[in-house]
């Protein structure tokens, strides 16, 4: 350092309090949320405005509520698993993407499960335009499995960069909080829709 | 009368409401607006049939467009609040 240089103010350095990703992840959501609050009210109305004995209407399936019980089980423990690997992250142990794998097969395991409902919905005869149930179900529940799929494919690659040792943290928490998302929207679906 | 007293109850909460204004208190004048609205009445698309008024799918009406104004507001209040408490914290952290 030169005289002059010492001369100079020292400029402080700033640490940013949230990061750029966790944030811009946020503000996603939040209009994420809004469309999810959008079909789920119009459901709702729609629901509420029904014939006694036209919801679901008349030789269309009820929705499997018991079945769904599993995948939302599972999705909840994806979660909390997803949790748990940003702690162990944070204190950089080495098993940490072992348990982001976990938490990604959990996810996985639910998509697969919502794939199979509704390969089997679709045989009974419950299609997007079959009745206003049908249509509104696949509104919701395809929106949420999309989001599904883009947050695992984004915790995938989180898990693939952190196994190799080149992950960006703020790509991982900016995933997580998708995720969280994608966790925390279901219950909300599967009460409203499926009873 | 009874059309007398319909009248009358409105009015004095809207005068109630316009003094806590004008005397700048936000809290009664909050209280007033939130009052005025519960006495309106209901406003029906057709001015002289009240089809709408025995529709069952109303009180869904009603409560889900009190969840979707209250949550956006809920939602941006939340994440501010997780600044503002992530900024504290790492003022309390040595750097």
């Amino acid at each position: 350092m030169t005289p002059a240089d010492a001369m100079l103010p020292s400029t402080p350095t700033r640490r940013p309090v949230v990061s750029s990703a966790v944030l811009g992840t946020l503000f996603f959501v939040v209009a994420e949320v809004m469309f999810f609050s959008g079909a789920i009210s119009a459901f709702t109305i729609a629901r509420s405005g029904a014939a006694p004995g036209t919801w679901p209407m008349p030789g269309q399936p009820r929705l499997p509520a018991e079945a769904t019980a599993l995948n939302t089980a599972l999705l909840l423990l994806s979660g909390i698993v997803l949790v748990i690997a940003h702690r162990l992250y944070k204190k950089q142990s080495p098993i940490a993407h072992w348990i982001t794998l976990c938490a990604w097969g959990l996810g996985a395991g639910f998509v697969a499960l919502q794939g199979v409902e509704w390969a089997g919905l679709l045989a009974s005869g419950l299609t997007l335009t079959s009745s206003p149930l049908g249509s509104f179900f696949y509104l919701i529940v395809g929106a949420h499995a999309a989001h599904a799929v883009v947050a695992l494919l984004a915790l995938g690659w989180a898990w693939l960069t952190m196994a190799r040792g080149t992950l960006n943290p703020g790509f991982f928490f900016g995933s997580q909080t998708f995720w969280y998302f994608v966790v925390l929207m279901w219950p909300v679906i599967y009460a409203r829709v499926y009873f | 009368m009874k059309a007398v007293s319909l009248v009358a109850a409105p009015w004095r909460i809207f005068r109630f409401a316009a003094a806590a204004l004008v005397q700048r208190s936000a809290g009664p004048a909050s209280l007033g607006v939130f009052l005025l609205t519960l006495v309106s009445s209901p406003a029906f698309a057709c001015a002289v049939c009240g089809a709408g008024e025995n529709d069952p799918s109303r009180g869904s009406y009603v409560v889900m467009s009190v969840i979707i104004s209250l949550l956006p507001l809920a939602m941006l209040g939340g994440i501010v609040g997780y600044v503002v408490l992530k900024t504290r914290a790492s003022e309390k952290q040595p750097r």
